[in-house]
């Protein structure tokens, strides 16, 4: 796409004062778990917004992304008032990774949804691991058109009957 | 007219602002129809082919209009569009229909390109055009010279031009015998070592060409070696 069309997005579309607006008025249900925004975060925010959907090539009709991570995460037992801002920007980047990694294949809700779960029960808390193997893992489903493209257990399952059968061969060997 | 170049030179500055500002929201809109409201972001590629799509639609209409100019600057664009779309729609269906007179009409040929895009290319094509998202696309294996072709239209225009002109040759080969034809082929065909069947030629042309040299329309040609 051509830049007068992102600029033109990035104008019109964003309407970012409204959208800084709109991020801090969820500062409301956050506060419950001890977790707020300043106006100069949520600008932050959309700034990082804006550099990863052109980072990942991608055009994003409103800013309701942000909305939707913070309201997902704003109960993470990982996420505290310290590092609140820094882990929703990098949530922010890993979220538009993965809408190009899945091929669109997953809906914006559907994807939420799977990184909170992964967040908070697979990879307790570590950014890293959510991105580099539980969206690699899912997006790798979701390529080869695996039917139950959000069940990450096959490979470890297959790992551990790996693991299993080889001990066994131990085992029998040491007989 | 020619998409939205040619949109906005009909424009003072601030009217182009205007359409652009209601393009832009236009196109938020099909974003957010051609993801069903599942997903709020798109590829860029993608968004760029929705908007060229929704431009081609609008000049489609303009070009039927007799004062497009204001037009543009009276009317909603999103009418524009949606009337647009349903004459999009509308040429989808008289391309089939011209495609089964184009059928009727055939040349008798072995020409592989002329019977590959008579017979399937273009009906492949119909098949898979998609005016609500790819109105501007000319996705199409059609192989088959013309002799008069404008390449450049896009889209729906572009084929049911090309069908239009491939009725008008076939019109114009049907006064010829179905041997005659094959002869100026095969003897083409010879001439530059090829299999005739395989040259991407335009059987008017060939014919035209063969007449020019000064023999009579339907004169006895030398007949293949193989027959």
């Amino acid at each position: 796409m051509n830049n007068s069309l992102l600029s033109l997005f990035s104008v019109n579309m964003l309407a970012e004062q409204s959208a800084v607006a709109e991020i801090i008025e969820l500062n409301e249900k956050t506060e419950q778990h001890g977790l707020t925004l300043t106006p100069a975060d949520a600008a932050a925010l959309m700034q990082t917004r804006t550099e990863m959907l052109n980072a990942n090539g991608r055009v994003e009709v409103g800013s309701g992304t942000i909305g939707k991570l913070i309201d997902a995460f704003c109960d993470s037992s990982f996420i505290n008032q310290r590092d609140y801002t820094a882990i929703m920007h990098e949530l922010l980047e890993i979220f538009y990774y993965a809408k190009n990694e899945t091929l669109n294949l997953i809906s914006d809700d559907e994807l939420i949804e799977f990184m909170k779960d992964a967040f908070e029960n697979r990879v307790m808390g570590s950014l890293e691991l959510l991105k580099g193997r539980e969206i690699e893992k899912l997006a790798d489903n979701l390529r080869r058109g695996v039917h139950e493209y959000r069940n990450m257990e096959y490979e470890e399952e297959a790992e551990e009957d790996e693991e299993d059968q080889y001990d066994g061969e131990e085992f029998k060997d040491g007989q | 007219m020619d998409s939205n170049t040619s949109l906005a030179s009909f424009l003072h500055p601030e009217e182009v602002a205007a359409v652009q500002a209601r393009l832009m929201q236009m196109l938020s809109e099909e974003i957010l129809y051609y993801t069903n409201g599942k997903s709020s972001s798109v590829p860029a590629e993608a968004a760029q082919s929705l908007l060229e799509s929704m431009l081609y639609c609008i000049t489609a209409y303009l070009d039927t209009l007799p004062e497009p100019q204001s037009a543009l600057k009276t009317r909603d664009l999103g009418e524009l569009y949606q009337n647009g779309l349903n004459l999009v729609k509308q040429y989808i269906e008289d391309a089939k229909k011209l495609l089964k007179e184009v059928k009727a009409t055939r040349v008798q040929t072995d020409l592989i390109a002329y019977n590959n895009t008579v017979d399937s290319a273009i009906d492949e094509f119909l098949q898979c055009y998609n005016p609500r998202f790819e109105a501007q696309s000319t996705t199409a294996l059609i192989d088959y010279p013309l002799s008069k072709d404008d390449m450049s239209i896009t889209g729906i225009l572009y084929i049911l031009n090309y069908l239009t002109q491939l009725k008008k040759e076939n019109a114009f080969c049907a006064k010829y015998s179905k041997n005659h034809i094959r002869a100026l082929l095969f003897s083409h065909g010879a001439k530059y070592h090829l299999d005739y069947r395989e040259m991407l030629v335009n059987i008017p042309e060939i014919i035209l060409e063969h007449e020019k040299t000064g023999e009579p329309k339907d004169s006895p040609v030398k007949t293949p070696y193989y027959e």
